[in-house]
């Protein structure tokens, strides 16, 4: 359902396009195969929100079996199925979301908020006051639900480039990773 | 109010005139750090920019209109004018891009303050001057490709309406006015004797006719009010031919309707709305010329002067809001605020034509931190660029087939004793 809605990239090029012609907005790449059924539930909420995360986040879906994205799966070292990575200006965004891997998001959300919390956690980091009428209507939204949004809200002026998950620990998929020739 | 005492400095004591400021100060080096000069300098600094902008775009389409006709040097303090030249400001172009120029941008930033690593951005490098003037070679070799198959007058410019004084105008026969109710007025041109290809000769007026027959198109909406139209008889004497021009002017002695036509020139009066249209089509040509009221351009006196730091000002701060609206809007210690504000430039520059879009690098990949906290992005990039390459090397698919050693003196004694058999 999610791979019909939102643009699959397949080759380097169009991968590449879309991390530099990006600009102003967070970029989310979704690496994975339509095959695995913890892809097509990612793909269902990100195709659900992608519409209204649309003002200020850009969805794509990267084929991971595809020949020429070898590079890039090898490059952001991606090992598990689904991962998001995040992109800002061309800027390879981190989160810390208390997972080993900081530079990636691994598995699904559980609710398309969860996912539109995460994005507008890292687009907030970048905007000034100025731009807090754009995104006003999903902070208000949620301030009842997560009174955290509002405190990552504060602390994102600074134009950090790791941002810590606004989502409650319980939420955030675990995996563990296996460090090879280290 | 006294001088502030301060330090010895170079120029203590001693009054200069800073002319960005417009002032007199003693206040020596010291005062090219205080706030007012600073942002006089940044005013006149990005006003500059800007018409160096709009100059780098004749730049890249020397027979394009011309921009601005006349330039105003902050640095050298001169006035480039251009009124002559067939490729859009010439002057200015040769100007900016001469070593007196760079000498004088580099003084203009050592007294005042600017950084000395901008001065390439205030001036045209030679390898800019040299990719416009193949421009203008190839441009002007079309035109004269043009102009020696088309008859008739309108290559020559429109003369510019501050020069028209020049021309000796002779109201002999000023009596004979029409009114223009039928929107008949004709004109008579002579055509020319030899082609000009597309450029200016002062002397050369013969095609006069055909620049005021443009302007017959532009006061069609006046003659159709009902202002009659008086012929004006201009000689010129290099020629010494007489042509007629026909100008609109307005006189209430106009008793009958009728269109006149007035000197010798062969062709029928419904020749002149050929001749507009040449005009038209022709602009390809007149491209490179100066604007006037004929060409609907703005009356000088609405053109910012250069020479006012308060209009450079001004026009710094006029400039379309959509180019800034964004940027201004976001924060620019964002991340990649640089990168989005160059890309977004090449972009649009790409999306106007101006430059190739340009295809990124098959082996380009964007900056990404690792799982490590320690280290730059880019190290973490080139770390994999390299682990990838050694990778590829030790890939048995991508090695050099080996093949067996065929010894190639073998092939020689062969061929030896083949020539051998042959000779004997």
């Amino acid at each position: 359902m999610g791979s019909v809605v939102l643009p699959t990239l397949r080759r380097k090029r169009e991968v590449d396009t879309a991390i530099r012609d990006t600009l102003d907005k967070v970029l989310v790449l979704r690496f994975g195969r339509a095959s695995d059924a913890a892809c097509l539930q990612l793909d269902d909420v990100l195709a659900k929100s992608s519409w209204d995360i649309s003002k200020f986040a850009t969805v794509a879906l990267v084929d991971m079996d595809s020949e020429e994205i070898q590079v890039y799966v090898d490059y952001f070292d991606i090992t598990l199925v689904p991962a998001i990575i995040f992109f800002f200006n061309a800027h390879h965004m981190k989160m810390d979301s208390g997972t080993p891997d900081h530079t990636k998001w691994i598995g699904s959300f559980s609710s398309k908020q969860d996912f539109i919390d995460v994005v507008e956690c890292l687009y907030l980091r970048f905007l000034v006051c100025n731009c807090l009428c754009a995104t006003k209507n999903l902070v208000d939204s949620r301030q009842q639900k997560n009174s955290s949004v509002m405190a990552v809200f504060r602390g994102a002026m600074k134009g950090k480039l790791i941002v810590s998950c606004p989502l409650p620990p319980e939420r955030i998929p675990r995996f563990q990773l296996l460090f090879k020739d280290v | 109010m006294p001088p502030k005492p301060h330090g010895g400095g170079a120029g203590s004591g001693a009054f200069e005139y800073c002319e960005l400021c417009r002032r007199n100060h003693d206040q020596g080096r010291r005062h090219r750090y205080f706030p007012a000069h600073r942002a006089a300098l940044a005013a006149a600094l990005s006003g500059f920019r800007a018409k160096l902008a709009d100059l780098r775009r004749a730049l890249l389409r020397p027979s394009a209109p011309a921009p601005r006709s006349r330039l105003w040097c902050p640095f050298c303090s001169a006035d480039l004018v251009d009124l002559d030249s067939r490729f859009a400001c010439s002057n200015a172009i040769y100007h900016l891009a001469s070593g007196e120029h760079l000498k004088g941008v580099k003084d203009f930033l050592r007294k005042h303050g600017g950084g000395m690593d901008q001065v390439d951005s205030f001036r045209i490098s030679e390898a800019e001057l040299a990719k416009w003037e193949k421009g203008c070679e190839s441009s002007s070799t079309e035109a004269q490709a043009l102009a020696n198959g088309m008859i008739g007058p309108s290559l020559r410019p429109l003369k510019d309406i501050q020069n028209e004084s020049t021309s000796k105008i002779l109201d002999s026969f000023a009596e004979t006015d029409i009114p223009s109710f039928r929107n008949t007025a004709s004109c008579v041109v002579m055509p020319l004797q030899s082609p000009t290809n597309g450029a200016y000769y002062p002397t050369s007026t013969a095609c006069y006719g055909s620049s005021t027959s443009g302007s017959v198109a532009y006061s069609a909406p006046f003659g159709t009010s009902g202002l009659p139209v008086k012929p004006c008889v201009t000689t010129h004497g290099h020629q010494g031919m007489p042509s007629t021009n026909v100008f609109h002017s307005a006189d209430a002695r106009m008793k009958g309707a009728q269109s006149t036509s007035l000197g010798n020139g062969p062709n029928p009066p419904a020749s002149s709305f050929v001749y507009v249209q040449q005009g038209h089509s022709g602009g390809k040509f007149n491209q490179g010329l100066k604007a006037n009221v004929h060409t609907g351009a703005p009356p000088p006196w609405l053109e910012a002067s250069e020479h006012d730091p308060k209009n450079v000002s001004l026009a710094s701060y006029a400039l379309p809001s959509s180019l800034k609206g964004k940027s201004r809007k976001l924060n620019p210690k964002r991340v990649g605020a640089a990168w989005a504000e160059r890309r977004r430039a090449e972009m649009e520059m790409e999306k106007r034509g101006e430059v190739v879009p340009e295809t990124p690098d098959a082996s380009w990949l964007p900056n990404f931190g690792g799982v490590w906290q320690s280290g730059s992005r880019k190290e973490s990039r080139k770390e994999f660029e390299k682990n990838h390459k050694l990778k590829e090397e030790n890939n048995p698919e991508l090695l050099p087939e080996i093949k067996p050693y065929i010894s190639k003196r073998m092939d020689f004694r062969v061929q030896a004793k083949a020539c051998k058999c042959g000779k004997s």
